[in-house]
């Protein structure tokens, strides 16, 4: 397996996460399967912010409800401080993901609108018998936290807006002391003067509870903000991963440079924008993914698949065209 | 430009007046149909206790008698008191449907919830049987039922029950499916809760709502139902109801011209009786649906 | 004159807990062939505006004001007049393009409708004309999308499509109702490109409404800022980002992070939540969360004020007006 696996090459801290040749696939329409990811490999650091970005389709969402074991990868290895996600029995797992736990695109959706706020928000430590750590007295400051009255822990989700049920929804989520937090696109649904709020008690709130998050968003400008380190996505495998300024500021794989040039304010320029529609996962073209729609595509690029090559201390991308010079071992 | 570090509070946000209660919500309608329904039953409990003629005894009043103080319903063609006849046959008559709806949510809700939940081959054969439930003649399987096995309150409650398991357990399933897909479901099944307690917690208070709805409607179909099967006499035999009580008033053309109040007092309180249980069924249904929506 | 100009709208909403004063005093003006953004969060009354100039509020809303389309009166328009008014005069595109697509008839069929109704054209006529329409919004391979249903079509293909059908009969005047929020950035970048190519090409003009002002910054010569169903600032584009005057307008623009920030950079959220539409207005909707709020702001609603410095045309509502950085 080539690179970004290896965080040997890189010099950081304490890896948490380790992903290697993970493929989700679905049974499709007439027999046909849905290839939402394939042989994808990474790895996540303790304490870090990991964005994961791509049009929608690519497999962001996916890949990251599929280290949760929802849904039980196809095949390939889910490292977790350890233990292998993947072969855990149904109680290991039910143990293991109260460390990864998830917040959610629609907050609405996400709360059960017949019961209390003070209910949701017990519901982790109910479950686990954790009432005599997590006491009436620290659930309302868990509640304080994100920014919810506790006088209000009787009212019923419909009673706020959406800004404050996605707070509670991360109250929900920190009941756990989780080790992981899931973002997955979790202010895409909100009004863009509540969605500031809910970044930046994203941000308090990983500093404070010593967060490891996942925080997928088609939004660039969001990931950016938020991300240390960036994956791109194109149609179920990795395009670029790496280091979040190294990426946004120097992206080697056209399809990065086509994203971002999409983005209003990016400084990236157009150099011949994306062409046609997004091939179907129900059979992804040959070689490179994005070689249908590439302006730089050669033969190569519908015939093989790219490996990956290192473009920096920590950057990665696969593509047999890229943008950049790859480093070598000598340049390090 | 930015302030480095700003409180996150948000504490004084949530000002939005609580909304009217719910029991004002469900307008007065529903109350009124309540408590009609409430009478009704209250009626049929008391029924030995109260001062009523004997129901069985005949000439109690003159041949179809019309209303009068004392006999406010008047007699029927044997001199019966109808309003006598018509208090104690409720007593069969909601005893039937009550128990048949329990059976048809006891197992077709029971049932419904758990291949809506569950998917996968159990909702496959799950949902085959129900198919095939509704689409069984259901007076032939009322006939065979009561024939071979008896004419009694619990057989004839079950073969209007038995009935009742398809549309209750469809409902049921539709229902959970739409909740199940719904992201608080995966985010307990993250914090680790069993299937069962999702079950109980998540699914079972949203689709108890809807189902509740639907077992008001379904009382009120089951007691006509029972009514049904009194009139093509395979009820529950001697048992005085509402159905045995119309068809012995109502099966003469005649006994109908000349004394038409001793069919048409059980035929008003049979449709006023389901008429309010479908009303209160429906505003429940309402209510709780527009609290839905409001989300 | 201008082709739209609307005057003192104000729409409300009659619900069982009582009047929604969804949009009040707004007042803008679209010039023929130019492109206008109206932008707002939810609960703005953006797209009510524009629902009530397009007949699409339910008979529980109560229209104030006056709408001017080329001398006609909006909101009493003639019933001769109307099915061309909203049929042919202006048209108007939805976000989701699932709604405005019927899921079980063809593409063709779909596009050939309203012409063959509107304009009395043949079958074949019609048909010439939906190819050569799907080829203005730069679908490729026409004649076969025309057999094709909606659901074969991805997001970005139908938009093209509900866009086709809205320029059918050459509308003067086409409203687009945050018609790329649903989509990829991408696609989004390539629908609203090609929203202002039509608008140039056709010389129609175009209101784009959306939650975001990065949408409307290259594309428009006026933006209208509006928050709790008033407008609080409108200028022309450039204007309006050179000059911002409004706080709701500088909360707006430094709440939302964007690609030049490095990253980590702490945000400006604006504190609070938006408005309860329900209380009647008597103030200025934004002050209980404005950072430069005054006692006056709290007590009465603030006139629209012209702005001396800048292009001329720059409106605000605001008592305590922040010119420049904040």
């Amino acid at each position: 397996m080539v690179g970004i696996g290896a965080s040997n090459l890189r010099e950081r801290s304490e890896t948490l996460i380790t992903v290697e040749n993970l493929t989700v696939e679905f049974p499709g329409p007439r027999g046909a399967t849905v290839q939402a990811v394939s042989d994808v490999s990474f790895d996540v650091q303790a304490g870090e912010t990991l964005g994961i970005v791509g049009e929608s389709g690519c497999g962001k969402s996916t890949t990251a409800k599929a280290i949760i074991q929802m849904p039980e990868p196809t095949s390939g290895v889910v490292t977790y401080r350890d233990s292998d996600l993947t072969t855990l029995d149904k109680a290991e797992l039910r143990r293991m993901r109260t460390d990864l736990q998830m917040i959610f695109q629609d907050p609405i959706s996400a709360l059960n609108p017949r019961r209390s706020v003070w209910d949701i928000i017990r519901e982790g430590p109910e479950i686990w018998g954790t009432e005599d750590v997590w006491t009436e007295q620290r659930l309302v400051q868990l509640i304080e936290s994100v920014g919810i009255d506790p006088q209000y822990r009787d009212r019923k989700p419909f009673q706020f807006s959406g800004g404050q049920c996605q707070r509670i929804g991360i109250a929900r989520a920190l009941a756990l002391d989780p080790e992981v937090l899931i973002c997955d696109e979790p202010v895409s649904a909100l009004d863009v003067s509540v969605q500031a709020q809910i970044l930046n008690l994203l941000d308090d709130l990983q500093t404070e509870h010593d967060l490891t998050m996942l925080f997928i968003s088609h939004d660039l400008a969001v990931v950016r903000n938020v991300s240390d380190r960036v994956m791109v996505m194109y149609l179920g495998r990795i395009a670029e991963i790496g280091d979040a300024d190294s990426i946004f500021d120097n992206p080697v794989h056209p399809y990065t440079t086509a994203l971002l040039s999409a983005v209003p304010g990016s400084g990236v320029r157009d150099d011949g924008s994306l062409s046609g529609e997004l091939p179907s996962p129900l059979d992804p073209p040959s070689g490179c993914r994005f070689h249908t729609r590439c302006s730089d595509a050669t033969e190569v690029c519908a015939t093989t698949v790219p490996e990956f090559t290192k473009f920096g201390a920590d950057h990665w991308a696969a593509c047999h065209h890229p943008q950049g010079t790859p480093v070598t071992l000598r340049d390090l | 430009m930015a302030d480095t570090h700003e409180p996150v509070t948000e504490l004084e946000a949530v000002d939005a007046p609580p909304p009217p209660s719910i029991a004002k919500q469900l307008g007065l309608g529903f109350w009124l149909s309540s408590g009609f329904v409430a009478l009704v039953v209250v009626l049929a409990l008391l029924a030995p206790v109260l001062p009523l003629a004997d129901p069985n005894e005949t000439a109690i009043g003159g041949r179809l008698e019309g209303p009068r103080s004392g006999l406010w319903f008047g007699a029927d063609s044997t001199g019966r008191d109808v309003l006598s006849l018509t208090i104690w046959g409720s007593r069969i008559s909601l005893l039937v449907g009550f128990i048949a709806i329990l059976i048809g949510f006891a197992v077709g809700g029971t049932v419904g919830i758990a291949a809506g939940y569950f998917r996968g081959v159990f909702d496959k054969i799950v949902s085959f049987v129900f198919v095939t439930l509704l689409s069984f003649p259901a007076l032939i399987l009322a006939i065979l039922i009561t024939t071979l096995l008896g004419r009694t309150v619990a057989w004839v409650s079950v073969s209007i029950g038995i009935l009742a398991i398809a549309p209750v357990g469809r409902l049921a399933r539709a229902q959970t499916l739409v909740f199940a897909e719904r992201e608080f479901v995966t985010a307990a099944r993250l914090l680790g809760a069993s299937d069962r307690r999702i079950l109980l917690k998540e699914i079972l208070p949203n689709v108890v709502i809807p189902m509740s709805a639907l077992a008001l409607l379904g009382m009120g179909i089951a007691i006509v139902a029972e009514g049904t099967l009194a009139f093509l006499a395979i009820s529950v035999e001697d048992g005085l109801s509402w159905g045995r009580q119309i068809q012995d008033a109502g099966s003469s053309a005649r006994n109908l011209q000349n004394g038409p109040h001793a069919a048409l007092f059980p035929i008003g309180v049979l449709f006023l009786t389901v008429l309010s249980l479908n009303y209160a069924g429906d505003r429940i249904r309402e209510v709780f649906d527009a609290k839905e929506l409001q989300l | 004159m201008a082709l739209l100009e609307v005057r003192d709208l104000a729409v409300t909403f009659s619900t069982a807990n009582g009047p929604v004063y969804a949009v009040s005093d707004v007042s803008f003006s679209v010039e023929r062939g130019a492109a206008i953004g109206i932008v707002g969060e939810s609960g703005s009354g953006k797209s009510v505006t524009v629902k009530s100039l397009m007949n699409l509020l339910p008979s529980s809303a109560k229209i104030d004001g006056t709408a001017t389309y080329d001398g006609l009166d909006v909101f009493n328009l003639e019933p001769s007049r109307r099915k061309h008014f909203y049929g042919v005069d202006v048209a108007m595109v939805f976000q989701n393009p699932m709604t405005s697509l019927n899921p079980v008839k063809r593409i063709g069929e779909q596009l050939t409708e309203g012409m063959r109704f509107h304009r009395k054209l043949s079958r074949g006529d019609a048909t010439a004309r939906a190819v050569e329409l799907l080829d203005l919004v730069r679908i490729p391979d026409p004649a076969k999308r025309l057999r094709q249903y909606p659901h074969e079509l991805s997001g970005g293909m139908r938009q093209r499509v509900v866009i086709a059908m809205a320029l059918a009969n050459d509308p003067a005047l086409l409203i687009a109702d945050e018609p790329t929020t649903a989509l990829d950035v991408t696609v989004q970048r390539d629908i609203l490109d090609l929203l202002d190519g039509l608008r140039r090409d056709l010389d129609m003009a175009l209101v784009l409404i959306t939650h975001d002002l990065g949408v409307v910054r290259d594309r428009t010569d006026d933006i209208v800022v509006m928050y709790g169903g008033r407008v609080m600032e409108g200028a022309p584009t450039e204007d309006l980002f050179a000059n911002t005057v409004h706080p709701y307008t500088h909360a707006l623009r430094s709440s939302i992070p964007n690609m030049s920030m490095p990253r980590g950079t702490r945000l400006s959220p604006i504190p609070g939540s938006p408005p309860d539409l329900a209380i009647a207005p008597t103030s200025c909707p934004f002050a209980p969360r404005c950072t430069h709020v005054t006692d006056a702001c709290r007590t009465a609603l603030p006139a629209t004020k012209t702005l001396d410095s800048g292009a001329s045309g720059h409106t605000y509502a605001c008592v305590n007006p922040q010119l420049g950085e904040v």
